[in-house]
């Protein structure tokens, strides 16, 4: 008879560059202050997951349990991509009572958008912002806004401007340590940035901060 | 309707936060977390513009081909209390007076109000020092204190090599004619055989990373060569502080550094260890049986539908690779990734202990 393993997995932390800002900072409105957690699976492939495997079902997940793993790093804009779900029992169930992975319907058309530094006259096929209304898709066509509202991310600020306005739907707007725009709201307008007047092409991705869903699109300012 | 998803688990403060009493981490002090220093350079930028004042040191030499690698590992500079050593204003009027600045700088940085110079000794047989000799340790290189009783300077002289340490094993911090609790006396000895005899060399300030000592001693046990004026431009080997009249910059802590770099080339290294006390809180995350068992991983989408994989529908299982810590504003502070991805189905629970150190 051996012994049962009452180990507990021990993770060593890093600071992300937002954690490092706020520890900075001190004391105060917004202190580093740590009072929840989120799990993602980023590297994981789950095709990988292999119900044919000869060896039987206890090693379905073999070749995704001995996947090395790599180090965190602290650009907090890039990480926990794809968080781990706790869905509740009244969520509308998909074919079998499966699990329906949620969706972002941003309301755009295409993975691609456009806007203008300097727009031609009178044209109305150039604009000069874009807005991002994103809803979450359980399964429904249409979707519906999340409690917890969505995280907006551009990659680089000195492309484009955001602000805040709350009436609008946008609660609130920052620029990371690495130039990147983080917003939060039900809606945002990304605009061109007047001031630097720059053009080049950035990555916009939408989170929803329930669900934990995803959309990215391509934003190119000309 | 919206399902109602969640992606965060709200910790319970009293039960899953437990924050450890600081905990001292010691390291190799130099560059490269090297607790022994073998090699030590000067850099003629620097001394052409305070080298009057002090001198950096370096780990390899920052004037050719090192220079990308070279970094200041500590400095070394010589205050007297009124200025021997450069030259007065009625002498050069451009005189900037760096002996007297450093001797004050150090006063007012170390000794109490009440206290006009240096002095070093046992409390009860203090004896006083116009001059000092101050090795500085670079604030990067000793994070947040240099590691008391675990440093060994060697010096080089007509004498042979002598090596010093400091006497923290044999007594607490003294208070003595210091406002800074935390200082201990310098002896000769090494940090194998302890310290050797009763004579005072000086005092380590662990806090601040900054030994002074008295030039006299040390000029006379180690040998230091003679104490003249211009030495450095007629000596190539160490030499004594020399406190008559003069009408040029002495540079009298180059007397030190050549010492210092002599015993060096001889094999007998600069060793120290820095030390800094770190904050450790863990966090444990606890991931119950029905939490966690869904994820917006895309490679588990089957096709463009909504619906995972075959294999995942009736039995859902994920693999946790990263604990994300967060704040209220659901902004990511902190991020720690397992070794392997650990399987999570409803079917299991896991406790996950997340130490963040800071």
């Amino acid at each position: 008879m051996g012994y049962l393993d009452r180990s507990t997995i021990t993770v060593d932390a890093i600071l992300t560059n937002r954690g490092r800002e706020l520890l900075a900072q001190g004391t105060g409105p917004g202190e580093f202050q740590i009072t929840k957690f989120a799990l993602s699976d980023d590297e994981v492939d789950y095709r990988l997951y292999n119900t044919a495997h000869p060896l039987g079902s206890n090693y379905y997940g073999s070749i995704i349990e001995n996947m090395p793993v790599l180090e965190a790093t602290p650009d907090d804009a890039q990480l926990m991509r794809y968080k781990l779900v706790t869905v509740g029992r009244t969520a509308a169930a998909g074919p079998g009572g499966s699990y329906i992975v949620p969706l972002i319907l941003s309301g755009l058309t295409g993975t691609t958008q456009n806007i203008y530094q300097t727009p031609a006259a009178n044209s109305s096929t150039q604009p000069t912002f874009i807005e991002v209304d994103p809803r979450t898709s359980y399964g429904a066509t249409n979707g519906s806004k999340e409690t917890g509202k969505y995280t907006l991310i551009v990659g680089d600020s000195s492309l484009v401007s955001m602000t805040l306005n709350t009436v609008y739907g946008t609660d609130s707007v920052r620029v990371s340590s690495r130039g990147s725009i983080v917003a939060k709201g039900n809606k945002f307008k990304i605009e061109r940035n007047t001031t630097t007047g720059k053009t080049g092409t950035t990555t916009v991705t939408v989170y929803g901060n329930d669900s934990g869903a995803t959309f990215s699109f391509t934003l190119i300012i000309n | 309707m919206t399902a109602p998803y969640s992606v965060f688990s709200t910790f319970d403060e009293t039960r899953d936060i437990v924050k450890l009493p600081g905990n001292e981490v010691t390291t190799g002090i130099w560059t490269g977390d090297t607790g022994s220093l073998f090699e030590i350079y000067t850099s003629s930028a620097q001394i052409g513009v305070s080298g009057e004042f002090y001198y950096d040191l370096y780990n390899a030499n920052p004037n050719t081909g090192g220079s990308d690698t070279a970094e200041v590992q500590f400095a070394v500079a010589y205050g007297h209390v009124s200025g021997a050593g450069s030259p007065t204003l009625a002498t050069l009027n451009t005189s900037n007076l760096p002996t007297q600045v450093i001797y004050a700088q150090y006063r007012n940085l170390l000794l109490g109000n009440s206290s006009a110079v240096f002095q070093f000794g046992p409390t009860t047989a203090l004896t006083a020092s116009n001059d000092i000799y101050v090795i500085n340790f670079q604030r990067a290189r000793m994070r947040q204190a240099v590691d008391p009783g675990n440093w060994q300077l060697s010096l080089s002289g007509s004498r042979g090599i002598q090596t010093f340490i400091d006497n923290s094993g044999l007594t607490n911090a003294t208070d003595g004619n210091l406002s800074v609790n935390n200082s201990y006396d310098v002896l000769s000895g090494s940090l194998t055989a302890g310290t050797v005899g009763s004579t005072y060399f000086g005092k380590v300030f662990p806090d601040f990373g900054i030994i002074v000592l008295n030039p006299s001693l040390i000029s006379s046990s180690v040998g230091l060569g003679s104490k003249v004026n211009n030495a450095r431009t007629s000596t190539a080997y160490p030499f004594g502080a020399f406190t008559g009249s003069v009408t040029a910059y002495q540079y009298q802590h180059e007397g030190l550094v050549r010492s210092i770099s002599a015993s060096l080339a001889a094999g007998s290294p600069f060793i120290a260890r820095s030390a800094e006390a770190i904050t450790s809180v863990n966090y444990f995350v606890r991931v119950f049986n029905q939490n966690f068992n869904n994820t917006n991983n895309p490679t588990i989408l089957s096709g463009s539908s909504q619906v995972p994989l075959e294999a995942f529908r009736t039995k859902p299982v994920t693999y946790i690779t990263t604990v994300g810590l967060y704040n209220d504003q659901n902004e990511l502070l902190a991020v720690g990734k397992l070794s392997r991805p650990l399987q999570k189905s409803a079917d299991k629970e896991a406790t996950i202990r997340v130490r963040l150190d800071y």
